[in-house]
């Protein structure tokens, strides 16, 4: 009895607000308790659904970036991927069936993927500067099979995937969203590849020399996060209606800010996949409430640094820091 | 042990790769096409070439410094509006071009700031700067175009001395030496070097860790806004796309060149031939009618073969390590 208790308690202890959270916590309940006020009608049904939506959509390709920020990596070339996997998708199988189409885009990211992976193992390239090269090779790629245009798109159910919606309030991106998460959980929490990933993220050395395959473990990642962005691509290419190699500028960044405003440490290591959520979550609703409440659209931009700062900001109170105190160093990339 | 020769020095050095290449792409389209090594092309590889030069030499020493800075990109749109705005009021050209320089030295102090004050790391805090610099670029146009009426100011990026020497060119040799001098032979570059190489030794030699930060993010925001004038001054007019992106442009010179993104050092004069490099593939592709949408594909494999051959070339590396 004593056991249950304590085992209980303990279960308590972990879905407390994790403090590195802190920020993104009290940024979402202050804006939304906000709106309630200042933009009513943001809680409509039809509203919440595109707000899903736009956060799912950042929300697929940011748990892959989870996972590889976790592991110390980067991806700086999602988004050229977010382009060129639906433009291969569209090309090759256009006229195939829905199904079929994702399917290629998603494994034409995990290819992609790949090679992301492969020329940072055997190539030894660090992972920013070699995703850094594959941005400017893929998205130049996905430019040149699709000739600098819009590839528009017919399918059904790819039309469906980025618009659709069960009872018109739970959009099926925000299910696949869910699903990913699922996964990217699973991963990270209940395989050994969680616990490679972590070591290989908190000390590169020491995971190397414990015996760990980080080669492995970097392909692995490399090629899930190439899989998801493949995803988040078709999906984007769904509700816009069109594939384009530059559809998603700032994926990269924007993933990356919605990893870290979520609490993920840059460092490596540790992190945390429902922050990451919560993140997209927030600047999805961000930017919708600004654009209810009749703002200049231009604002977003700076909403989104603001945003940034702040929940860094508090996520640093939240573990006990102090702003203001004269810092001995500031902190390093 | 026997000291190798020119040529192996020559192979040796970090900007090899760069060298090289550059080499490659002048033969490689020279050769195809007599029209890349006409007056008029030239002029344009310099120009291009100065200006991206400008701010890669910047981030050579936030790099050096092991930091990042992804506002660049922003700075220069944002000191280029506010100089063809400035222009439109009737200010003096001399005042226009030290207010926007100004301009890119309070940016930069900002993000020094955010760093230094909030402890943030310069990734996140330099994205956050991007992304709002960028809102005030367009809540200040909306959007719009501002056209330049001002011959002179336009001479800054496509002016001549005696018809030949391109202005650009001087003013970027200007910058190289100036930083050269600056990273190389003052305490302040040597700091930059150790902090970048590791920060607690750093803090432990007694260097002023948070001034020296903030030194060098402010000189980055400096040359960025310049640099965001002379493309303003080549277009006649300034709008939010200008710098768009370049922050990564700038970084992937700075490593085409031979710089490492594990800091501690930093190699000016890669960073300079990366920039001709880049200059010459988009002016070489274009002389030989193929499609601007091959330019990135070039520099980007570009990027990655240097990288990888720098990787195998070190060599010796533990089997299953990474490089990260």
């Amino acid at each position: 009895m004593r056991e249950t208790a304590r085992g209980v308690a303990a279960r308590l202890r972990e879905v407390r607000i994790r403090r590195e959270r802190s920020g993104v916590w009290i940024l979402n309940v202050v804006i939304l308790v906000l709106l309630a006020f200042a933009a009513p009608n943001f809680y409509t049904l039809g509203n919440i659904a595109a707000v899903l939506n736009d956060a799912a959509i950042l929300g697929i390709g940011a748990a892959g970036m989870t996972v590889l920020i976790i592991a110390g990596a980067f991806d700086l070339s999602v988004t050229a991927i977010m382009g060129l996997a639906p433009i291969v998708a569209l090309t090759v199988a256009g006229d195939a069936s829905g199904l079929a189409i994702v399917l290629v885009s998603v494994l034409t990211g995990a290819a992609l993927g790949l090679v992301n992976g492969l020329v940072i193992t055997r190539g030894r390239v660090a992972p920013f500067v070699a995703t850094l090269g594959t941005l400017f090779v893929f998205g130049s790629i996905g430019a040149i099979i699709s000739n600098g245009n819009a590839l528009p798109v017919t399918n059904g159910l790819i039309l469906l995937l980025g618009t659709g919606a069960v009872f018109d309030a739970i959009p099926y991106s925000f299910l696949i969203m869910l699903g990913v998460c699922g996964l990217c959980y699973v991963l990270l929490r209940r395989l050994h590849m969680g616990r490679w990933v972590r070591a290989a993220g908190s000390n590169l050395r020491a995971a190397h020399v414990s015996g760990i395959d980080l080669h492995l473990v970097y392909l692995g990642i490399f090629i899930l996060s190439g899989a998801l962005t493949g995803l988040a691509g078709i999906i984007l290419t769904g509700y816009l209606a069109s594939a384009v190699a530059t559809q998603a500028p700032n994926y990269n960044l924007n993933a990356i800010a919605a990893v870290v405003v979520g609490g993920t440490s840059l460092f490596g290591g540790e992190g945390t996949l429902l922050g990451t959520m919560l993140a997209s979550w927030l600047f999805a609703v961000v930017n919708n409430g600004l654009i209810l409440l009749g703002v200049n659209s231009y604002w977003q931009y700076l909403a989104t640094g603001v945003i940034l700062v702040l929940a860094l900001a508090l996520g640093l109170l939240g573990m006990g820091g102090t702003l203001w105190r004269r810092p001995a160093a500031p902190a390093r990339e | 042990m026997k000291k190798p020769g020119l040529v192996g020095r020559i192979l040796a050095a970090d900007s090899a790769a760069s060298m090289l290449a550059l080499i490659a792409v002048f033969v490689i389209f020279s050769s195809v096409n007599g029209r890349f090594l006409t007056g008029l092309n030239i002029h344009g590889i310099i120009v291009s070439a100065a200006i991206s030069a400008i701010t890669g030499l910047g981030m050579t020493l936030i790099i050096a410094m092991r930091a990042l800075d992804l506002s660049v990109g922003s700075i220069m749109g944002f000191s280029a509006i506010i100089a063809a705005e400035l222009l439109a009021f009737g200010w003096p050209l001399w005042l226009v071009i030290v207010a926007g320089m100004l301009v890119g030295c309070g940016l930069g102090l900002v993000n020094g700031l955010l760093i230094v004050l909030l402890r943030l790391p310069s990734f996140i805090a330099t994205l956050a700067t991007l992304s709002m610099i960028l809102g005030g670029q367009l809540l200040i146009t909306q959007g719009e175009t501002v056209p330049i009426h001002n011959a002179v100011f336009g001479s800054l990026a496509i002016g001549t001395i005696g018809g030949y020497l391109p202005l650009a060119a001087i003013i970027a040799a200007l910058i190289f030496a100036v930083v050269w001098v600056v990273f190389h032979r003052t305490p302040f570059g040597r700091h930059v070097a150790a902090i970048g190489g590791d920060v607690r030794a750093a803090i432990g030699a007694g260097i002023n860790v948070n001034r020296v930060t903030l030194g060098a993010f402010t000189l980055v925001g400096l040359l960025a806004a310049l640099s965001g004038m002379m493309v303003a001054a080549e277009l006649q007019n300034a709008d939010s796309t200008i710098g768009a992106g370049a922050e990564l442009t700038a970084i992937a010179v700075v490593v085409v060149g031979g710089t490492s993104l594990a800091g501690g050092r930093g190699n000016l004069f890669g960073t300079v031939c990366a920039a001709v490099l880049l200059a010459s593939i988009k002016a070489g592709l274009n002389v030989a009618n193929v499609s601007s949408l091959y330019e990135d594909l070039v520099f980007g494999g570009i990027l990655i073969v240097a990288l990888m051959v720098d990787g195998l070339r070190r060599g010796n590396r533990r089997r299953g390590m990474l490089v990260v």
